[in-house]
């Protein structure tokens, strides 16, 4: 038994890189249990709300238009199609939704109202709906990106904007997968299962300038007055 | 004869004429300037009645100007207030033409009651406005009635210049004869110098005197000034605002101010209206992703493992070919020349050690000994041919046999294609 424990890390630390002549980094990997649960940090400090305050968010509209139904239903295990290395993931807004709730969790005076209880209890001082504008990944031979663009507004509960105009926002994480290829034509088919985490990325990289935005904090502010 | 008769009668009557034109001519220069004394005393009478219509007319003058001063200054002020009043209006109609006409937003809301809280504090001040412009027209009607009352006597006509205007008729009449005299009088003794062949003693008429400027300056001058005078007191009317047309100025500033707000209010139920739709879809659509994330986390899961062995195998498939490829293009190439013959370890990785590669090595030998491989090469060469095993034992079997004679020990297999068929990778095998 004690063998067993001891051999199996063995194993997995010395489990060699196949006999390819490049070496390929990837993203990490595709294990993620619950995706959307990582926290977003913006670099400024949270401000200071004058007295507690309910929010909201409510699950985004996705205006993309979906050009390739098979591809851009699921998160895709395979990239590649006919016309290119480009899928639009449609499973995201649960991961934009959790992502914006962790971030607005960590303000101090900032409470999230779950979107279902709103309906029953009708007292959140603020609404955050958007609508996603583009959530794209590609992988090409080099490297993957994926990009993703919100538009975010933020409402009292009887319908007035705390915004004078909607916050755009976009994110992009791109990666380098191979490092310097020796020779192009070693170069393997893209392994699918960074896409996912790379869409991650970008989401997070967009919810940071989000939250990071002088407007949506002066417009919360105004809503704790 | 009767020329003679003639000249001698026409000659005794001119000289009877000439002593009878002397004696009316004395006697018409006398009776001018009695005339002239005349006149001297009537101004007299007419500057002293002149200057006690105006010392009057000034008493009366003083107060009307103050009135008149006053209307003046609430005109300004009227004027100023309803200058406003049209301000306030123009500024909300143009508020009101940002408001959108269709369905409002919430962005649409939030600037409407930014526009409509910016127009309530000048709104709320029209009433006050409006009465106090009110009151002043109302107060400035009457202060210039004031001043068209002190200025009415004066209007009348003859009213109160009735002396001073028959006095200045009599006077035109007087003025009149006497220019008419003058005129008689430079006739007359131009027709005496005619007839007496510029002999005549009689002493000019005084030509000196110009009895119409005369006229204009005693009589004219002062009537005008006079008149002036009754003109400024009359306060002369100056258009200002009037109370109907304050009134008609507020009541479209208040009604573009109601329109405002009642626009928000619209926008305020536009924008709530949208919010609770959305509010009532939300419970629904948090549904559908949280079904979205479940089936996709189920598709992930299903497709994890199956995924994961595809891609091993794609990419052995992959790197197999590309190692065939690369064989492929080193085996097509022109065929040696004299000086690269067999054996001399510059060519033919498949049959000399020397420059052979890795991928291009079915089994991977480091070879040590290599005074044994110089003795005899062949059976490390046996070796290089590829060839299919059943298992490893097989593969062990036959490759110890082809390397009995080799004395190095153990030999380590590793293939980059045939890999798999000669051995299991990593794995050792030990001839003993």
């Amino acid at each position: 038994m004690r063998l067993k424990f001891l051999a199996i890390p063995l194993l997995l630390g010395c489990h060699a890189q196949l006999g390819t002549s490049v070496r390929v980094t990837t993203p990490k990997p595709f294990t993620t249990p619950q995706m959307g649960t990582y926290e977003v940090r913006p670099d400024t400090p949270e401000p200071e709300l004058q007295r507690p305050i309910n929010i909201t968010v409510l699950p985004f509209l996705d205006s993309r238009r979906m050009t390739r139904p098979g591809v851009d239903r699921i998160w895709s295990h395979d990239a590649e199609s006919r016309r290119g290395r480009v899928v639009q993931p449609r499973e995201i807004r649960g991961i934009v939704r959790r992502g914006i709730e962790r971030g607005l969790k960590r303000w101090p005076n900032a409470r999230i109202l779950p979107a279902e209880e709103l309906d029953l209890r009708r007292d959140a001082e603020a609404i955050l709906s958007g609508e996603i504008q583009e959530c794209r990944v590609s992988a090409s031979f080099a490297n993957y990106r994926a990009d993703c663009a919100f538009k975010i507004h933020l409402r009292t509960q009887d319908g007035r904007s705390l915004l004078d105009q909607p916050i755009l926002v976009a994110g992009r994480f791109s990666k380098r997968i191979y490092e310097r290829p020796a020779d192009w034509r070693s170069v393997e088919p893209v392994p699918p299962n960074p896409l996912a985490p790379a869409v991650e990325r970008a989401i997070e990289d967009a919810l940071l300038k989000l939250l990071n935005n002088e407007s949506l904090r002066n417009g919360l502010m105004e809503a704790a007055r | 004869m009767k020329p003679l008769l003639i000249l001698a009668l026409a000659t005794s009557a001119a000289a009877a004429d000439l002593g009878g034109m002397e004696r009316d001519y004395t006697a018409a220069l006398e009776r001018r300037a009695e005339l002239d004394r005349e006149l001297d005393r009537r101004l007299a009478l007419f500057n002293k009645e002149i200057a006690g219509l105006e010392k009057s007319l000034d008493r009366d003058a003083t107060g009307a100007a103050k009135q008149c001063a006053k209307a003046n200054q609430q005109r300004l002020e009227l004027e100023a207030a309803a200058k406003e009043i049209e301000t306030i209006r123009a500024d909300i109609n143009q508020r009101l033409l940002k408001i959108p006409k269709g369905a409002c937003s919430g962005y649409d809301l939030r600037r409407t009651e930014a526009l409509l809280a910016a127009s309530t504090g000048p709104a709320a001040e029209i009433a006050p406005l409006l009465s106090r412009a009110k009151s002043l027209a109302r107060t400035r009607l009457r202060v210039r009635a004031d001043a068209q009352e002190i200025a009415a006597p004066w209007d009348q006509r003859p009213g109160r210049l009735a002396l001073a205007s028959d006095q200045a008729e009599s006077l035109r009449i007087l003025f009149e004869e006497a220019r008419q005299r003058l005129d008689a009088a430079r006739v007359t003794r131009r027709e005496m110098e005619r007839l007496s062949g510029k002999k005549t003693t009689a002493p000019h008429p005084d030509d000196g005197i110009d009895y119409a400027a005369r006229e204009r300056g005693v009589i004219d001058a002062p009537f005008s000034r006079l008149q002036e005078k009754i003109d400024a007191m009359r306060c002369a009317a100056q258009n200002a605002p009037t109370v109907r047309i304050l009134d008609a100025s507020a009541d479209a500033a208040l009604a573009a101010f109601s329109s405002l707000s009642a626009n928000t209010r619209r926008c305020r139920a536009d924008a709530a209206a949208a919010l609770k739709e959305e509010l009532s879809n939300a419970v629904r659509v948090a549904k559908s992703v949280h079904a979205e994330e479940l089936a996709y986390e189920q598709e992930r899961k299903k497709h994890l493992s199956r995924d994961l062995e595809e891609w091993k195998r794609r990419r052995k498939r992959e790197s197999r070919r590309l190692a065939q490829q690369r064989r492929f293009a080193k085996t097509m190439r022109p065929p040696r020349r004299r000086k690269d013959v067999k054996g001399t370890g510059r060519k033919g990785p498949w049959l000399t050690w020397g420059s052979q590669t890795d991928a291009d090595a079915p089994i991977r030998l480091r070879v040590t000994d290599v005074d044994g491989f110089e003795e005899d090469p062949a059976p490390y060469k046996r070796v290089l041919r590829s060839r299919a095993f059943r298992s490893l034992s097989a593969a062990q079997t036959w490759i110890c046999q082809r390397l009995a004679g080799v004395r190095e020990r153990p030999v380590i297999g590793r293939s980059a294609e045939f890999g798999e068929e000669v051995v299991s990778l990593g794995d050792e095998i030990r001839c003993d």
